[in-house]
């Protein structure tokens, strides 16, 4: 029996199969926590990358002491043993050295500031690179919540979109569908900050006679609810200004490398904080403070 | 009764090999390659699927496969299915005019199909998404395209081996098809 030849048995067969990714096509993907009939899938994706995550530490750390014991086994083969075990903790020690350093800065960050910060760590990437998310190692029972911001001390790094039990996904600032509201901050112009690739962004929406020149920074407004005012996002790398526009085209890199981080911050409370409290005022910023279209998009909220 | 048992028990054990293949590539090639784009090894359990199933077990498996694969992502459930359903197809009408049994087939296929998968995913987002790709990201994909097919062997033998194991049938690797 072909399958190509087709009878009123097939049809109904086929009606099904096809009907199935059209039903379930919407691109109108919401921030969720998941839904009861994924839990177990979402279950067995978690606990597959935090055993992955696990193993990958474990090789990691096993690697880098043997790759230093052959090291000092070339520089001191007279030395004994015993000397060689010693330098290969001392080697280890040094690693653990500067992952104190690095949390004790995240620690002093989060001292110095009144955000209530949840720390976590990345376990996981996207399966697509068309997409730029991340896995984090903190879900529903650690009272994350779709929505939230997520940054390290340099600057944002994306938001919560899906909470399972015990992780959760996010949507980095250079996804395609990620838009934060961002102001520039030397002139106070605003604009809409979208993902363009895994290591750019753009800036969009910003009037035409905004003040805006390479090198500026982009600070996150806090109008979305979901960032403090005052983050850092990126830096301005290329204005370019089109004859036939009413807007800016302006392209932006991340001040964090959102692929590159391994540990970072859930904010559970960014209405309450602005990183700008000190900031200097400049006269001339007033002039750019209304966007084109602030209506063109909801903010933070993914398309 | 039995045979239904041992196909939901193959089924089950399907889900927990696609999770760990997935898992390779978002996990563990993430923290030991960082940016390096990894295999798209779940890919390849598509492919299996598609030559080596009767059409409606292995569409049905395939969708269940790609709920699988839909955590370990942001790609959209409906647009997944519809890019498995789509390489599903072509994969069925290739297969039904040039096919031979083996591994290698296997290989060469993986090929064709990680490279398919690319062009159908970039012509399906520039046609339905709100946001269609704005970064081909050329080298990335040719480098997802060379380095995928290096996994289709074991992902063969492993399904192969699951198949004995779980009292599948395969197809008889002729090209013959039925439902």
């Amino acid at each position: 029996m072909n399958f190509t030849n087709l009878d009123i048995r097939k049809i109904l067969l086929l009606i099904p199969i096809f009907s199935l990714p059209l039903i379930t096509i919407n691109m109108q993907q919401r921030p969720h926590p998941s839904e009861w009939y994924g839990q177990p899938l979402a279950l067995l994706a978690s606990n597959t990358q935090i055993i992955y995550s696990w193993f990958s530490d474990e090789v990691r750390s096993t690697t880098s002491l043997y790759l230093n014991l052959l090291n000092i086994k070339r520089e001191n083969r007279e030395l004994k043993a015993q000397n060689s075990e010693l330098k290969a903790q001392l080697a280890a020690m040094t690693e653990l050295k500067l992952e104190n350093e690095r949390l004790n800065q995240l620690f002093a960050f989060k001292q110095k500031n009144k955000m209530d910060l949840l720390a976590a760590k990345v376990i996981g990437r996207d399966l697509s690179s068309d997409h730029a998310t991340i896995m984090i190692d903190r879900g529903r029972n650690d009272g994350i919540k779709p929505m939230q911001a997520v940054m390290t001390i340099e600057g944002a790094v994306g938001y919560v979109f899906r909470v399972d039990a015990g992780t959760s996904r996010i949507m980095l600032i250079t996804d395609r569908y990620s838009v934060i509201d961002g102001i520039v901050q030397r002139s106070r112009a605003r604009g809409l900050v979208e993902g363009k690739s895994f290591d750019a962004c753009l800036l969009k929406y910003v009037n035409k006679s905004a003040d805006v020149v390479n090198g500026d920074l982009i600070v996150t407004s806090g109008l979305d609810g979901i960032f403090p005012k005052g983050l850092p996002i990126a830096t301005v790398e290329l204005v370019n200004k089109k004859p036939y526009t009413v807007t800016l085209d302006v392209e932006l890199k991340p001040v964090v490398n959102p692929n590159k981080v391994e540990e970072l911050f859930i904010v559970r409370n960014p209405n309450q904080i602005d990183l700008e409290e000190n900031r200097p005022i400049n006269p001339t910023s007033l002039n750019d403070l209304t966007p084109i279209s602030s209506q063109a998009h909801t903010s933070g909220e993914t398309r | 009764m039995k045979k239904v048992g041992y196909f939901v028990f193959h089924a089950l054990g399907l889900l927990i090999l696609v999770a760990l293949a997935t898992g390779f590539q978002t996990s563990l090639w993430a923290q030991l390659f960082g940016t390096l784009p990894g295999p798209l090894i779940w890919i390849l359990f598509f492919l299996y699927l598609a030559l080596y199933r009767r059409p409606m077990e292995a569409i049905g498996l395939s969708y269940l496969c790609a709920a699988q694969v839909y955590f370990f992502g942001w790609i959209p459930f409906g647009f997944l299915l519809f890019n498995v359903l789509i390489l599903y197809i072509i994969v069925y009408f290739v297969k039904e005019r040039i096919f031979w049994p083996g591994h290698r087939y296997f290989i060469t296929a993986s090929f064709l199909v990680t490279l398919l998968y690319q062009l159908i995913y970039i012509l399906n987002s520039w046609l339905f998404e709100l946001v269609p790709i704005r970064d081909l990201m050329f080298f990335e994909r040719l480098f997802q395209v060379i380095i995928t097919p290096l996994f289709a062997s074991p992902v063969y033998y492993t399904l192969k081996f699951w198949e004995r194991l779980t009292h599948q049938t395969p197809l008889i690797e002729s090209g013959e098809l039925e439902i």
